[in-house]
């Protein structure tokens, strides 16, 4: 009944719950084994009618050796932790493979604007390809905040002044839509039983909608600084880059404005450089 | 030396007595407590049932819920912690167990109270002004914490800081006084190695914080700067960097855990080997190694923010010396549990509270190498695993700790023992409800849950079913261990009174406090000062018909 890690939907969201796990039984091996032996030494050894406690220094080579042994085995989990957290690190912050979408993610007090295709621009809803390379260039034009995709496994803050890139890329559309239904489904059955409970996020055909969190104290509003990630399929997001464009280019002739080539008006950070377009 | 009888002013109201201002900050730090928990009741009733009125309070808030969580952590540690475990200990127990009749400034140790209280008072103004109280977190992040257009309060956000900033001086100028008086004061015969593990771990616990502080006060300098003169250190509009502050104040926030952890250390170690009757085991390794503990603790600051922006590279370092620090940890912690072998333990209150210590700091301590690892922070960051972890350290640490310590040296402060029934029943009603309360907080952390959200309906994936469920249970939990935490106040009062009379030594401890008369008259130890022969921890020594051979016996020539 209990999911623990939840849908783990980008290319390094396995390698780090592999971690998770990894870290999670060394430690419960480690807590049970430790817990034994302190339960043990607490029953075994109470007081008892003519029994004196005994008089060991703990200070001689060999009584050394019951915690350098120990220690020993610790420090080989130690050391099996920092390597694998090594990898796992360089491929989701230290690698940033190239490009096949990229998107410009402007937080503020509370909330997200999202800027892409050229003039694209959607507040809270993050529109991505599935099994496309996303870049999301962050930036923030008042506090901190940071952008958190917890299916994922994407965290970044987002600092005033700076513009950091990051990037993830979901597994194959099939993968995301059948974690979403089981969401749905669980949600359902729990509905069923009267469990206070939130209905997921609506999706269409050819996308899966997700969270979004800020995940750094960004003021009052911070509680309510929610955004969706909305996966589409290929054909779907082609779709929905046509409409949003052709909506965005009548808008302009209506407004007689400049042609759609021109640079996106959102730029609250001054000394930010123009939005790479990509297409 | 003659100590005359003090007044009523000299005893409660400005005493320059190391014990009576040790009880001014005991008094003052469960006071607080009881605000902290309170403050923490509040809000995780609004987790629990959001946007319904909360009895005691009403309808919280956004803005409410920020200033709580925030105030709950300031208080919980700059305002319980610290004049609980360091300032009323410290100053109880440094004289009395190295054998002195006082602190060597005990005017100093006066000002250094009535600072603390100023401090308490500007922290509650901070809830009175327009805008009302900080709500940016208790790590006061700017350009959040900087700019009034962001945080929306003005006055709250610069008294919360100079509560926190006096709070320091306070600390800085006891922690003078307990290095001093430790150096200089000690009773002759008393070698370095004869000092007993408590009075140790205050000590390197104040020198820790004397080597850390000192960044986190010109940072919060130039933040109130930022804040009431419109400089811009943090603020990037005006050239500023908001990652400077976070190293500055994580450079002190990471030795502070440790410099809460280590006096709780030292109190577990005096109960250990008091009840275990034994020796501990590796003194001397404990020590050296608590001095690993504190030069490591400043190297690990930058894992608070592995995301926050710095270096991608630079997180591989902190990873592995963050991983590191486990290592002298471990030794300190398997001492502490080979003490325990061949011992004959009784399992008085004290020592119930020392046994829960250390099986309850395992958690924290083990949860810790998650966050530790770099890649894991990703997920982790900012999520109620944090909060579930620390508080697995600093609720052992503080609070456990305090009740080892409290219940251990009542009988020598109040000279009657602390009331058994009332304080197992307390023990119960604390321990069990503890993880009832933040074993919902893992589960909820692994599933993704974020910190500092005061309504989770906004978050269709974190209200799916069953979740809720969790948040209810953590809260009717937490409402459980505040009620028990209200017989301990009454023991705490009651057993002053009605508790049974304990002699000068009632453990049949070694070191000196327990020489001196219960309670300790002005002065501590009347006409005659001891004299040190021997460690601090010789119990059933062989050849010796004596359980325990205190540390003032003659040797016998």
């Amino acid at each position: 009944m209990w999911e623990t890690l939840p849908k783990s939907l980008s290319t390094f969201s396995d390698d780090m719950d592999k971690l998770f796990w990894d870290i999670t039984y060394l430690m419960t091996f480690s807590f049970i084994v430790s817990a034994s032996i302190m339960i043990y030494l607490f029953v075994a050894f109470r007081k008892k009618e003519g029994v004196k406690g005994q008089y060991i220094a703990g200070e001689g080579g060999k009584q050394m050796l019951l915690i350098y042994i120990p220690l020993a085995i610790f420090v080989c989990f130690d050391m099996y932790i920092d390597v694998s957290t090594a990898a796992v690190w360089k491929k989701a912050k230290v690698s940033l493979p190239p490009a096949d979408v990229t998107v410009r993610a402007i937080a503020q007090q509370w909330a997200w604007t999202f800027v892409q295709e050229g003039n694209i621009q959607t507040v809270n809803e993050l529109h991505i390809p599935a099994g496309k390379t996303v870049h999301v260039e962050m930036e923030s034009s008042d506090t901190l905040h940071s952008l958190s995709i917890p299916v994922f496994r994407f965290k970044q803050d987002v600092i005033p002044g700076r513009i950091i890139t990051g990037w993830f890329k979901t597994q194959d559309f099939s993968v995301v839509k059948d974690a979403k239904n089981s969401m749905v489904a669980r949600y359902e059955a729990g509905a069923a039983q009267g469990k206070v409970s939130v209905a997921p996020h609506e999706d269409t055909e050819g996308s899966a909608v997700f969270d979004i969190q800020c995940a750094e104290m960004c003021g009052v509003g911070h509680g309510i600084m929610s955004a969706t990630v909305v996966i589409h399929s290929q054909e779907d997001y082609d779709a929905w880059v046509k409409t949003e464009k052709e909506t965005l280019h009548e808008m302009q002739e209506d407004a007689g404005a400049a042609p759609e080539a021109a640079p996106a008006e959102a730029a609250p950070v001054e000394e930010a450089p123009a939005a790479e377009h990509h297409g | 030396m003659a100590h005359h009888e003090m007044s009523f002013s000299e005893k409660f109201l400005f005493p320059t007595d190391h014990k009576y201002i040790g009880l001014q900050y005991l008094w003052s730090g469960l006071f607080m407590a009881a605000v902290g928990g309170f403050m923490a009741y509040v809000f995780r009733m609004q987790l629990a049932f959001p946007g319904e009125s909360v009895p005691l309070w009403g309808v919280v808030t956004p803005q409410n819920y920020n200033a709580l969580i925030t105030n709950h952590g300031t208080i919980m540690i700059f305002w319980v912690a610290m004049p609980l475990l360091i300032a009323a200990f410290g100053n109880i127990l440094i004289p009395l167990m190295i054998g002195c009749d006082d602190m060597v400034f005990p005017r100093l140790n006066r000002l250094s109270y009535q600072i603390f209280f100023v401090s308490m008072v500007v922290l509650f103004l901070s809830y009175l002004v327009p805008g009302g109280g900080f709500g940016g977190s208790w790590t006061t992040y700017p350009p959040l914490s900087a700019r009034a257009e962001y945080s929306l309060t003005p006055f709250g956000s610069s008294l919360w800081l100079l509560a926190v900033a006096l709070e320091i001086v306070a600390f800085l100028v006891g922690g003078i006084n307990f290095l001093t008086t430790t150096m200089n004061a000690r009773a002759p015969g008393m070698k370095m190695m004869d000092i007993p593990v408590t009075v140790w771990m205050i000590c390197l616990a104040v020198i820790l914080f004397m080597f850390s502080v000192g960044p986190l006060v010109a940072g919060a300098i130039m933040l109130l700067l930022d804040q009431q003169l419109g400089t811009s250190f943090f603020v990037p509009s005006g050239g500023g960097d908001p990652v400077l502050f976070q190293h500055l104040f994580w450079f002190f926030g990471h030795p502070e855990v440790y410099v809460l952890l280590l006096p709780t250390f030292g109190f577990v170690g005096d109960v250990v080997t008091t009840f275990a009757r034994k020796k501990l085991f590796a003194y001397k390794t404990v020590i050296y190694t608590s001095f690993m503990v504190g030069i490591l603790s400043m190297i690990v600051w930058a894992h608070h923010q592995f995301i926050a922006g710095i270096d991608p590279r630079m997180a591989n370092i902190f990873s592995i010396t963050t991983i590191i620090i486990s290592i002298p940890l471990a030794i300190i912690y398997m001492a502490y549990i080979w003490t325990l072998y061949g011992a004959s333990i009784t399992y008085e209150l004290p020592m119930m509270w020392a046994a829960a210590f250390l099986l309850e700091f395992l958690v924290g301590g083990l949860t810790g190498l998650f966050l530790g690892s770099s890649a894991m922070d990703i997920y982790f960051h900012d999520n109620t695993f944090v909060v579930a972890h620390f508080h697995y350290t600093l609720m052992p640490i503080v609070f456990f700790g305090g009740f080892t310590a409290i219940t251990h040296w009542y009988p020598k402060i109040f000279g009657r023992k602390f009331l058994n029934g009332v304080g197992k029943l307390h023990f119960w009603g604390t321990v069990i409800p503890f993880n009832l309360v933040f074993i919902p907080l893992f589960l909820l952390g692994i599933a993704g849950q974020h910190r500092k959200i005061y309504d989770y309906t906004h978050f269709p994936d974190l209200m799916n079913a069953g979740y809720q469920d969790l948040r209810i249970f953590a809260t009717v939990s937490l409402i459980v261990m505040l009620v028990f935490q209200v017989l301990f106040l009454y023991g705490m009062v009651m057993s002053a009174k009605t508790g049974e009379v304990a002699g000068n030594n009632p453990w049949n401890s070694t070191t000196l406090e327990w020489t001196c008369p219960s309670p300790p008259p002005h002065g501590n130890f009347g006409a005659t000062m001891p004299t040190v022969y021997r460690g601090p921890y010789e119990y059933n020594v062989p050849g010796s018909s004596a359980d325990f051979i205190p540390q003032n016996l003659p040797s016998k020539a």
